[in-house]
């Protein structure tokens, strides 16, 4: 394991590939600084997508974020998910693996969802032993990210950055951190996400997302087809004034519009940033030099 | 307290059954009730297997219309629930299911456009492997020739059609109107392909289809010629199959790996 002054440097600001768009960054189009694959998308047998992930890590950094690690689950952990999972980061060779903080189904049964965790000892016990082992095999740490949810369990001992940050501290992982996940949960169950923001950890965030979201009044939804709503942007701004420089990634899942909008929305994020006088380029520069 | 284990046996029960006791677990927020919240996973779950379903079937999909393609996804995700970590493989079923329906194996026509989809699907990202080139077969002695074994690349799907399914296909995904559906008197003997990356599908003769169904199975080259003979009369047997083979080495149809250890003269 690497240690903690070891965090992976900043890359800028990313986008996640989507196939629509391999015309547009094959041809070389500029403003994204790095890309952030669904792992799951590319644990295939060959053909096209493995050439086209080849050409464009070639060109760019690249991370692996991944929807079934499923590390919350009681089941068993999936040795052969595991065991594509590494096959391609051999390939790839990405700057950091990431998944999520939740459990995708049980008995051999996958719901293709982010389901929620109650925040107990038991749980969290359970799911560091699991980042344990999983961090064994890949030979590296994770990051994990904190998903959007729409209910709570009664039995929760602690807040979800408390879970979050004990997780990170006593499994030695790092954080994703989703600032519009951080606003979509706090919305839907009362709290201020300032107060999630403050509670977590700043040496344990190698990654933010940022993304858009569906306001349907009593509770919203993180859909991921819309641009990022302009409260999220302003929560974003109060992320980076306590984390500083941390690579920041653009999620498009639906409705995915021409790059150059996407671009655009890139462009937000660095005026943020350089309205705050937030240098990435220093930090990347470094990683560069080192 | 339930456990962790306890929590998520009622979780995925109440998305894949309606089984709604988790409730009991889950307080309202300051803005909505329990059970509209739980709703929420409950949706997401067939809308999101419908959307993987969507993306492997699209000219199924456009055949059938958005009422019907969501019958059958509804009927597929009611009794096919996902094993599989990867969204890509979930469709995997889809044409077993429909073969296997009274209802959607009715119309022969919908069954053959799924497993003509699925088949499209599954060269896209098959393997990629070295392929045998005109040049390495020039080195082999012309004595080793009849106990050559060659085996067609992970990318080839070999089908059969009785009906007008490719002329459907070929209409649908240019956006035009389908043609009617007719069964045909001899099965379209199909081969699914990639070309330049992209998946393809060509139709052939009853003899390259039996000569290529008879290599992928195994048989030597020698009887492979003697085959030949069988099936198109004995005049240039042996040149037919050379020419089919010729053909397929050409169109990175075949792998570099030839068996040349099969001494069998039987008949396959």
């Amino acid at each position: 394991m690497t240690t903690l002054s070891q965090k992976p440097q900043p890359l800028g600001f990313g986008l996640g590939l989507r196939p629509p768009h391999y015309p547009d960054i094959l041809d070389g189009i500029e403003g994204i600084d790095w890309f952030e694959v669904i792992s799951e998308n590319y644990m295939i047998p060959g053909g096209q997508p493995l050439r086209i992930l080849d050409e464009i890590r070639e060109r760019y950094p690249v991370v692996q974020h991944g929807v079934s690690l499923s590390i919350a689950s009681t089941a068993p952990l999936n040795m052969d998910y595991l065991a594509d999972l590494k096959k391609l980061a051999k390939r790839v060779k990405p700057r950091w693996i990431s998944d999520h903080l939740c459990w995708t189904g049980v008995h051999g049964i996958n719901l293709h969802d982010l389901l929620p965790v109650p925040y107990t000892v038991e749980a969290l016990d359970h799911i560091v032993e699991r980042v344990d082992k999983v961090q064994d095999y890949l030979g590296q740490r994770i990051a994990l990210e904190n998903v959007s949810t729409y209910v709570s369990f009664k039995s929760s001992e602690m807040t979800e950055w408390e879970f979050l940050t004990a997780l990170a501290q006593r499994a030695d992982c790092w954080l994703l951190l989703d600032v519009n996940n951080v606003f979509v949960s706090a919305f839907n169950h009362g709290y201020d996400p300032h107060t999630f923001i403050d509670g977590i950890p700043t040496d344990r965030v190698v990654q933010f997302h940022m993304a858009g979201h569906q306001d349907n009044g009593t509770h919203i939804v993180d859909t991921h087809d819309h641009p990022v709503r302009s409260e999220v942007w302003d929560l974003y701004a109060y992320t980076l004034k306590r984390f500083g420089a941390v690579s920041t990634l653009l999620e498009r899942d639906d409705n995915i519009p021409d790059i150059r909008e996407l671009i655009a929305e890139l462009d937000q994020a660095r005026a943020i940033a350089s309205r705050l006088n937030i240098d990435f380029h220093s930090a990347a520069d470094m990683e560069q030099i080192s | 307290m339930p456990t962790l284990e306890e929590i998520q046996n009622g979780f995925q029960k109440a998305i894949l059954e309606g089984d709604k006791s988790i409730l009991t677990q889950i307080p309202d927020t300051p803005k909505e009730k329990n059970d509209v919240l739980l709703g929420i996973y409950q949706y997401a779950y067939s809308a999101r297997l419908i959307e993987f379903l969507e993306n492997d079937y699209p000219q199924l999909h456009a055949y059938l219309g958005d009422e019907q393609f969501d019958q059958l996804c509804r009927a597929y995700i009611a009794e096919t629930p996902s094993h599989t970590p990867n969204a890509r493989w979930y469709g995997n079923e889809l044409p077993i299911f429909m073969e296997n329906s009274s209802i959607w194996s009715e119309q022969l026509q919908l069954p053959e456009l799924a497993r003509l989809e699925y088949s499209l699907n599954i060269v896209f990202d098959a393997s990629d492997e070295p392929l045998l080139r005109l040049d390495d077969l020039a080195q082999i002695p012309p004595e080793q020739w009849p106990s050559l074994v060659f085996s067609p690349v992970q990318a080839t799907r070999r089908l059969e059609m009785e009906t007008n399914v490719t002329d459907i296909w070929n209409a649908l995904v240019t956006d035009q109107a389908p043609p009617d559906v007719q069964g045909l008197a001899d099965p379209l003997q199909v081969l699914v392909y990639r070309d330049d990356q992209q998946s393809s599908f060509r139709s052939m003769s009853y003899e390259e289809a039996m000569m290529w169904d008879k290599m992928a199975a195994g048989v030597p080259f020698g009887v492979l010629c003697e085959l030949m003979a069988t099936w198109g009369g004995e005049d240039d047997a042996a040149m037919r199959a050379g020419s089919f083979l010729h053909g397929w080495i050409s169109a990175g149809l075949i792998t570099d790996q030839i068996d040349m250890t099969n001494t069998s003269r039987g008949a396959p």
